[in-house]
C-alpha cells in the first residue's frame, strides 16, 4: 500500500504560483480527475483545491503502480499550461504516515492561514465526495479521509483552536477594515460571488452591524439565495460595476479563471462613485482583482489572501499550546490509521500463514495418534500441546519481524518473500 | 518641596515617558510599559503644574500673561493633560509617541526664551490680554492636536497600503476617525486664533492711543499674520472641499500646523535671544514690572 500527496499551499508558495494550479471550477476538477483516471487506472485519488492550497491525494495498493513526484508535476503542468520550472521548487511530497499526518492537519484547519477556521473541513468533505463521485475514491482514500474527518471533529471538540477570530473574514477586517473605517453599520457591502466563502464573510460583516448588503453574481438565482438567507438585495452581474460604485467595502469570492475587475474596469467606477474609501477584500483564488486595482489612488485599498498571513501568523503565536494539544491527537490518529492500514495489509499473510501451518500440525498430529493409539488422553494432550507450542515458537519470528517492518510502512518486500517461500496465494 | 521644581524635572519626565512610548511601539506588548508611561507623564504634569503656580506666585501674573517662557510651559502642560485624558479613555491608543515630541520642543524652546516678565501688561486690559492670550494658546493646541492627528492619519494610511502590522502594543484609530477628529480641531483652532489674533490687533491699537509705542510692523505680528493667512487659506480649502482626498488634506495640515508651530515658536526664540533686535510687543524685555505698573498708575491719575 502507498500513500502519497504532493501539494503546494499557502506556507510553501505565493498566492501568484497557486492560483496557476488552482481548480477554479467544478467542471475544471471533472476534466482533471478524466485526464488523471486515464492516466493512472488503477490510483485512488483526491484532490483539494481552495484558496490557500491545492493537495492531490494517491493511494495505491502497490507501491510500484502509482504516479511519482515528477508525474504529478508533469500533470500539472500539462493540464494547467504551466512549465514545471514555475512551480517545482514550491510543490512538496510527502508518502506514508507523513502524508496522513498532513491531510489530518489539513483537516482539523492546523494547516489553515487563519487557524481553527470551520471551513475547510468542509472543503475536505467536498473534494472527498467530488473524487468518490468521479470514481476516483476506493479502499485507501475512503478510510483516509473518513478518518481525517473524525480527527478535525475531535480537535475542535478537544482543544480550543476554535475560539477567537476564526474567518478569513474576521482577520482581515479585524486587521485593515477596522483600520480604515470607525463603523461599519453605515456602509453599504457589495458580495461578488455566492458560495460558502461569501456566505461565511456576510455573516461575519452582518455581526459587524452591516445592514446595507448587496450580492452580485454570475448566476443571479444563487445571488438571490443568498440574499434571501442573509437579509440582503440580490444584483445582476450585468449591474457589476453600478454596485461597486455605491459600496464602500467590496468583497470578491468568485471562482473565476481570470481576474474580473482590472484598472479601466475599476477606473469607470471611480467616474461614477468619486472620490470615495474602498476596502476591497479579494478572496479569490486566482485573484478576481487586478492588483494595480489598489494602485489607482490613495483611497482604495486592496487586500488578497497572502495579504492576511502576518497577521494569521501572529494569531497562531498566541494559540501555540491549543495547537500544540492538536498536534498530540493527530500523531495519536496517524499511529493509530497507520497500524490499522499496515494491519489491513499484512493481516490476510499472517492469517494464511497460521492456517497452513496448523493445518499441517493437525494432520501430523491426527497421524501420530493413529500410529500410537496406547497414549491416554492425558499423554495425547500433553503432545499435542508440545507440538502446537513448536509451531508457534517456529512461527514468531518471522511474524515478529513482519509486525516491525510494518510499523515502518506496507512491507511489500518481505509480504512477496513470505508469500513465495510459504506459498501463500491471495 | 514644589518651589524648588524647574523645568529640567518635568522634561526629563516627559522624555522617560516618550521613550516608554518608543519601546511600545518597537517591542511587544508590555503590560508594565503604559502605567510606567502614565505614571511619569502625569509626575511631570504634577512637576510642570508646580513650577506655573510657583511662576505666577513670583511675577503677580497669569502664566500666560507673566513671559513668553511661560507661555511656552502653558502650551506643553495642556497638550499634557489632553494626553493624560485621552489615555485614561482609551488606553490602547498610542498618542503618546506622536504628541510627546511636540511637547518636548516646547519644554525644550522654553529654555532658550527670555523668563522676562512682560512689560506691557496693564492691569487695565490684563483681562483682554489674557483671552488674546488664552485663546492663541488654545488655538495653538487646537493647531497642535491637527499635526499630531494628522501624522497619525499618514502612519496608519501607510501601514494600510502596504499592508502591515503594527507591534503588538502599537494602536491608532481608523483613518476615518482620524480625518473626522482633524477635520474637528481645525474647525475649533481656526476661530479661536482668528479671534485671539482680533483681539491682539484691538489691544495694540489701544496700547498705541496711550503711553506705549507699539508698531504693527512688528515682525512677530507680521509674521504671526502671514502664518495665520496660510492657515485661513488651508482652513477654507480643507473645509469646503467635497471628497477630499484625505491623505493629502493630512500633508497639507502636517505643513500648515507644522509651520505655524514652528514660527511660533521660532519667532519667540529667535526675538528673546536677540538673534533678531528688535522691540517687539511679545519680547519685550527693557522695562522692568514696576516701571510699567508705575507708568499705569499715573496714567490712570491724569
Amino acid at each position: 500500500m502507498n500513500l502519497q500527496v504532493v501539494y503546494c499551499n499557502h506556507q510553501t508558495a505565493g498566492l501568484d504560483v497557486r492560483e496557476k494550479l488552482a481548480f477554479s471550477s467544478k467542471e475544471q476538477l471533472d476534466s482533471a480527475y478524466s485526464v488523471l483516471k486515464k492516466s493512472y487506472p488503477d490510483t485512488e485519488m483526491v484532490v483539494i483545491s481552495t484558496c490557500n492550497r491545492v493537495e492531490l491525494y494517491t493511494a495505491t495498493q502497490e507501491s510500484e503502480s502509482g504516479p511519482s513526484h515528477q508525474d504529478l508535476a508533469k500533470f500539472f503542468s500539462e493540464f494547467h499550461q504551466v512549465p514545471v520550472s514555475d512551480f517545482f521548487e514550491d510543490f512538496l511530497e510527502r508518502t506514508g504516515p507523513d502524508a496522513v499526518r498532513h491531510l489530518f492537519q489539513v483537516a482539523s484547519s492546523l494547516d489553515s492561514m487563519v487557524l481553527g477556521e470551520p471551513q475547510i473541513v468542509n472543503q475536505v468533505k467536498e473534494a472527498y465526495q467530488r473524487a468518490t463521485d468521479n470514481a476516483l475514491c476506493g479502499p485507501l482514500t475512503h478510510a483516509l479521509f473518513q478518518q481525517a474527518i473524525r480527527v478535525s471533529a475531535r480537535v475542535r471538540t478537544e482543544t480550543q483552536l476554535s475560539e477567537g477570530r476564526v474567518s478569513i473574514a474576521s482577520v482581515a477586517v479585524g486587521t485593515f477594515g477596522k483600520g480604515i473605517f470607525e463603523r461599519f453599520d453605515n456602509k453599504t457591502v457589495l458580495i461578488i460571488g455566492a458560495g460558502e466563502m461569501a456566505e461565511e464573510t456576510l455573516i461575519y460583516l452582518k455581526d459587524e452591524g452591516v445592514d446595507q448588503i448587496v450580492v452580485v453574481n454570475r448566476s443571479l438565482e444563487n445571488a438571490q439565495k443568498l440574499a434571501t438567507k442573509i437579509g440582503g438585495e440580490a444584483r445582476p452581474y450585468q449591474d457589476l460595476e453600478d454596485c461597486m460604485a455605491k459600496a464602500d467595502v467590496i468583497v470578491s469570492t468568485t471562482g473565476s479563471n481570470q481576474p474580473i475587475v482590472d484598472v479601466p474596469c475599476f477606473e469607470r467606477v471611480l467616474e461614477k462613485s468619486g472620490n470615495k474609501t474602498f476596502f476591497i477584500l479579494d478572496l479569490g483564488a486566482p485573484r478576481d482583482f487586478d492588483s494595480a486595482v489598489g494602485e489607482i489612488n490613495d483611497n482604495i485599498f486592496l487586500y488578497d489572501i497572502d495579504d492576511l498571513e502576518a497577521t494569521c501568523e501572529k494569531n497562531r503565536h498566541a494559540r501555540q499550546k491549543e495547537v500544540e494539544k492538536a498536534l498530540e491527537i493527530i500523531d495519536e490518529e496517524t499511529d493509530r490509521f497507520m497500524h490499522g492500514i499496515y494491519h489491513r495489509a499484512t493481516g490476510p499473510i499472517i492469517k494464511q500463514l497460521r492456517e497452513q501451518w496448523h493445518e499441517v500440525r493437525e494432520q501430523e498430529v491426527e497421524k501420530l495418534f493413529g500410529k500410537l493409539s496406547h497414549l491416554d488422553e492425558k499423554d495425547q494432550e500433553l503432545i499435542e500441546r508440545s507440538i502446537e507450542q513448536i509451531v508457534n515458537k517456529l512461527l514468531h519470528p518471522p511474524l515478529e519481524v513482519l509486525r516491525q517492518e510494518a510499523r515502518e510502512g506496507t512491507p511489500h518486500g518481505l509480504l512477496k518473500a513470505l508469500k513465495q517461500l510459504f506459498h501463500i496465494r491471495d | 518641596m514644589l518651589s524648588n521644581v524647574t523645568v529640567f524635572c518635568f522634561m526629563a519626565s516627559y522624555l522617560v515617558a516618550f521613550g516608554l512610548e518608543l519601546a511600545r511601539f518597537l517591542r511587544k506588548k508590555n503590560k508594565f510599559i503604559r502605567p510606567l508611561i502614565f505614571l511619569f507623564s502625569f509626575a511631570g504634569l504634577v512637576a510642570q503644574t508646580a513650577y506655573i503656580f510657583n511662576q505666577a506666585q513670583k511675577t503677580q501674573l497669569p502664566p500666560l500673561l507673566s513671559s513668553s517662557h511661560d507661555w511656552l510651559i502653558v502650551f506643553s502642560w495642556l497638550l499634557v493633560s489632553i494626553f493624560l485624558f485621552i489615555n485614561l479613555i482609551d488606553e490602547q491608543l498610542s498618542i503618546g509617541l506622536f504628541l510627546f515630541p511636540l511637547v518636548l520642543v516646547l519644554v525644550i524652546s522654553s529654555y532658550f526664551v527670555d523668563n522676562v516678565t512682560n512689560a506691557l501688561v496693564e492691569p487695565a486690559i490684563r483681562s483682554w490680554a489674557l483671552l488674546h492670550a488664552s485663546l492663541l494658546v488654545l488655538g495653538g493646541v487646537g493647531i497642535g492636536l491637527c499635526f499630531v492627528v494628522s501624522a497619525m492619519y499618514l502612519v496608519q494610511h501607510r501601514r494600510l497600503k502596504k499592508k502591515q502590522n503594527f507591534s503588538e502594543g502599537f494602536h491608532l484609530p481608523s483613518l476615518a476617525k482620524l480625518s473626522r477628529l482633524n477635520r474637528w480641531a481645525l474647525m475649533i483652532s481656526a476661530p479661536l486664533l482668528t479671534v485671539g489674533m482680533g483681539i491682539g490687533i484691538g489691544l495694540g491699537v489701544y496700547v498705541r492711543k496711550g503711553a506705549q509705542s507699539i508698531s504693527f510692523y512688528d515682525p512677530v505680528i507680521i509674521v504671526y499674520e502671514i502664518v495665520w493667512a496660510v492657515m485661513m487659506i488651508s482652513v477654507i480649502f480643507i473645509l469646503r472641499t467635497k471628497q477630499p482626498n484625505q491623505k493629502h488634506i493630512a500633508q497639507l495640515t502636517i505643513w500648515t500646523g507644522g509651520l505655524l508651530l514652528l514660527t511660533v515658536i521660532g519667532i519667540q526664540i529667535l526675538t528673546n535671544v536677540r538673534l533678531l533686535n528688535f522691540d517687539s510687543w511679545h519680547s519685550h524685555y527693557s522695562a522692568p514690572l514696576m516701571e510699567v505698573q508705575q507708568t499705569s498708575a499715573e496714567r490712570t491719575i491724569s
